[in-house]
């Protein structure tokens, strides 16, 4: 120790530019080798390399969006996210569908917690609480800032909730 | 420096987390490295109580200079504990840097100057200010280095800031008209998407360049981050304290020397304002107001005025302040 305790004086900004190169290059290594291997925390910031195309006629793409029906005349209306999964922000919900959250489980409780927790939200909207259609859209807008979208479903899934 | 980072906490952003206690065991979903992969389950309401506790009074410890080292590294901390849960919903919010800034400045002598108890002086110099430099250097380039191999192509056909846009909810969240971004031609576009990348691959440049080149991007950081909050509704309120640093140091200080009576009850006041809305389930997670209680859009407003706030700050300071190098050990 007393023969450490001096080269560690000697080289301590050797041995601290040595540590800041490992904790910062090791987060990016290994979101590149696994995107799933993100450690949290990191030095790391939002990517977001995606682009769309700019022009008039064609620019679309793709959001999940979720549905239920309305009480009052059973018509399938879409469900703000944020106010379906309040308080968790709306931003998360393609994640949780994404990661099976809203998925088929073979664990009843798990399941009874689910809808136990979702079905107060749907009442409030005035939406019936035994099922909910998530749909993953793509949006195309033919006049772009016009706020006209025609929505072409690519993949929906029922999440029955009794 | 110290002071303005624990009363930001305090009267604009104070972090809330109770509401994951409630939520069905299916949405947890953790990142396999971070602290809630060692847990089944998002703990019980106790657990955030404590949490957001701790974090209250450690921010008033942190303004008030009370083992202010000690405070820092505990609303580190606990932002991370709730963070990590916050993100195990199956998304990571890149909210890093605020709890490593955090970590990394608990090791300068803020602690040591106008303090109710003054943290023993450790002599690192503006060491830990320049190793905080150099992790949001970093951060921005791992941002652009995704951008750059996207973004910058060269062709008018695609952008990237429209796909921002487009993800943002079709530009709902933002304070400008909606629509106002469509309105610009594919060239400017490009242009935006180019400076983006520029943008963020060029801290890194600005730090060997010396402080005024580096004031000058945070100064141009602040103004880019007003412009996500009007344009986008992504206000980046987070990086706020972790600029704070480096706008605060080159300004003339008030001249504090001790912490007065009326200063401690006012941060205790504040301290307690959130233990309460937090404990009672309203809480006041942005500008001391109950989020039931604060529109979403003077949120915005609010926050973008702090951005822009900030950035004339840094300019100010990078056009007249000469002061030592940030890297300067």
């Amino acid at each position: 120790m007393a023969r450490l305790l001096p080269f560690l004086s000697a080289y301590r900004y050797t041995l601290l530019s040595a540590g800041l190169v490992v904790v910062l290059i090791l987060p990016p290594v290994l979101r590149s080798v696994d995107r799933s291997w993100e450690p949290f925390p990191a030095v790391l910031l939002s990517g977001g390399g995606s682009v769309v195309s700019t022009h008039r006629d064609s620019v679309d793409t793709q959001v999940l969006r979720a549905y239920g029906y309305r009480s009052k005349d059973t018509v399938l209306v879409p469900i703000p996210p944020d106010s379906l999964l309040h308080p968790v922000p709306g931003r998360y919900l393609s994640y949780l569908f994404h990661r099976g959250a809203l998925g088929p489980t073979d664990d009843p409780a798990a399941r009874r917690e689910r809808r136990d927790w979702l079905a107060p939200r749907l009442n409030r909207l005035g939406l019936k609480d035994t099922r909910m259609l998530l749909r993953s859209e793509s949006l195309r807008m033919p006049d772009r800032g016009r706020d006209t979208v025609v929505a072409t479903v690519v993949s929906e899934w029922w999440l029955e909730l009794d | 420096m110290r002071i303005a980072t624990g009363l930001f906490f305090l009267l604009v952003y104070l972090p809330y987390f109770g509401w994951l206690a409630d939520l069905p065991r299916l949405f947890f979903s953790p990142p396999p490295l971070s602290v809630a992969a060692l847990f089944t389950g998002y703990p019980g309401p106790a657990f955030f109580l404590v949490l957001e506790g701790l974090m209250a009074v450690a921010a008033a410890a942190l303004t008030l200079g009370w083992r202010a080292r000690w405070a820092g590294l505990v609303l580190a901390f606990t932002l991370i504990i709730g963070l990590s849960f916050q993100f195990s919903l199956g998304k990571i919010d890149h909210f890093s840097l605020l709890p490593i800034s955090l970590v990394v400045l608990s090791f300068s002598d803020w602690g040591s100057g106008a303090c109710l108890r003054p943290d023993r002086r450790l002599g690192l110099g503006a060491l830990p200010l320049s190793v905080t430099a150099i992790c949001l250097s970093f951060g921005m380039l791992t941002a652009g280095y995704y951008k750059l191999r996207g973004w910058v192509d060269g062709d008018l056909g695609t952008s990237g800031v429209l796909n921002w846009y487009y993800t943002s909810f079709h530009g709902d969240m933002g304070l400008l008209p909606k629509g106002w971004l469509l309105g610009i031609g594919p060239v400017w576009l490009e242009a935006m998407d180019l400076a983006t990348v520029v943008f963020e691959l060029l801290p890194i440049l600005m730090l060997w360049l010396g402080d005024r080149a580096w004031r000058g991007w945070i100064a141009v950081a602040c103004l880019f981050h007003f412009g996500t909050t009007l344009l986008l509704g992504i206000d980046f309120l987070y990086h706020v304290p972790v600029y704070l640093p480096f706008v605060l140091a080159g300004l003339q200080q008030p001249g504090l020397r001790r912490i007065t009576a009326g200063a401690v009850t006012a941060v205790a006041t504040l301290s307690a304002h959130h233990l309460l809305l937090s404990w009672w389930g309203r809480p006041a997670v942005y500008f001391m107001v109950p989020d039931q209680l604060l529109p979403g859009a003077v949120r915005e407003w609010g926050i973008a005025l702090i951005w822009l706030v900030l950035a004339g700050l840094a300019a100010w300071t990078a056009v007249t302040v000469s002061s030592p190098k940030v890297l300067k050990p």
